[in-house]
């Protein structure tokens, strides 16, 4: 895993997948993709965030509730480095580098979950999560989800 | 392009394919599939119908110039390369 300048860390959010901003000089569907984030920056408690202009894709410093308190559950890495992670608000429940189960129980409570629930973000699941995670994902709650977000609407260029 | 970017919302993995496919502008739509099949192939397990892997060309229609992923995301658990995620 490799560390920023300032000793940050993309992560690969476990279960999601959002709505891409930008990617290889493309995006999809805005303000939808930027909705999907705010969303994320808001339960983490990190709102109000300024982004650079054109674009908006960037954060502007300063982040004034940059270091909000939260923690992530990871085995893995992605082809890019990033850790592919549970994410959770507040206080960890046990110290720095301890095992983890996340069962359901832990799993309905992360922000992933949250996201999917909230329309913000489509499930997505790799091997890397477990089968029974993947079953036990909430379909009907997801189905709504994804029809807020438009999906099976697939137009093609 | 245009219609990706301003009102067709699809799964991002079927957005990010498109638009890796699209980075060749000569490329016609009805390749898609089989670039898929050579180019990026994933396996797949369908949750209602493990018994086998299938690939994310064998979920994806195509028709003119409308894209469909054929089953329900959430209902499919994709096989990472050497067991990290890919994108």
């Amino acid at each position: 895993m490799r560390l920023t300048s300032i000793g940050s860390t993309q992560l690969r959010m476990e279960g999601i997948d959002a709505l891409e901003i930008h990617f290889a000089g493309s995006h999809q569907p805005r303000p939808l993709a930027d909705q999907g984030r705010d969303a994320l920056t808001d339960r983490l408690g990190l709102v109000p965030i300024t982004y650079r202009e054109p674009g908006r894709t960037r954060v502007r410093p300063p982040a004034v509730n940059d270091g909000q308190p939260g923690w992530i559950a990871s085995r893995s890495l992605d082809v890019r480095g990033r850790p592919v992670a549970w994410v959770f608000t507040g206080a960890p429940p046990e110290p720095d580098g301890s095992q983890v189960f996340v069962d359901d129980a832990l799993a309905v409570t992360s922000t992933n979950h949250a996201q999917l629930v909230a329309g913000a973000a489509y499930p997505l699941f790799y091997d890397t999560c477990s089968p029974r995670c993947a079953r036990s994902w909430p379909t009907p709650r997801s189905q709504r989800s994804s029809a807020r977000m438009g999906c099976g609407q697939a137009t093609a260029p | 392009m245009v219609a990706l970017e301003e009102g067709g919302v699809v799964i991002p993995k079927l957005f990010r394919r498109l638009v890796e496919f699209h980075g060749n502008p000569g490329r016609d739509l009805a390749d898609f599939n089989h670039w898929l099949a050579t180019e990026k192939p994933e396996q797949i397990v369908d949750l209602d119908d493990n018994t086998n892997f299938t690939h994310l060309d064998n979920l994806v229609e195509v028709t003119g110039d409308q894209v469909r992923l054929t089953r329900p995301a959430h209902r499919l658990v994709i096989i990472s390369a050497k067991g990290r995620q890919g994108r």
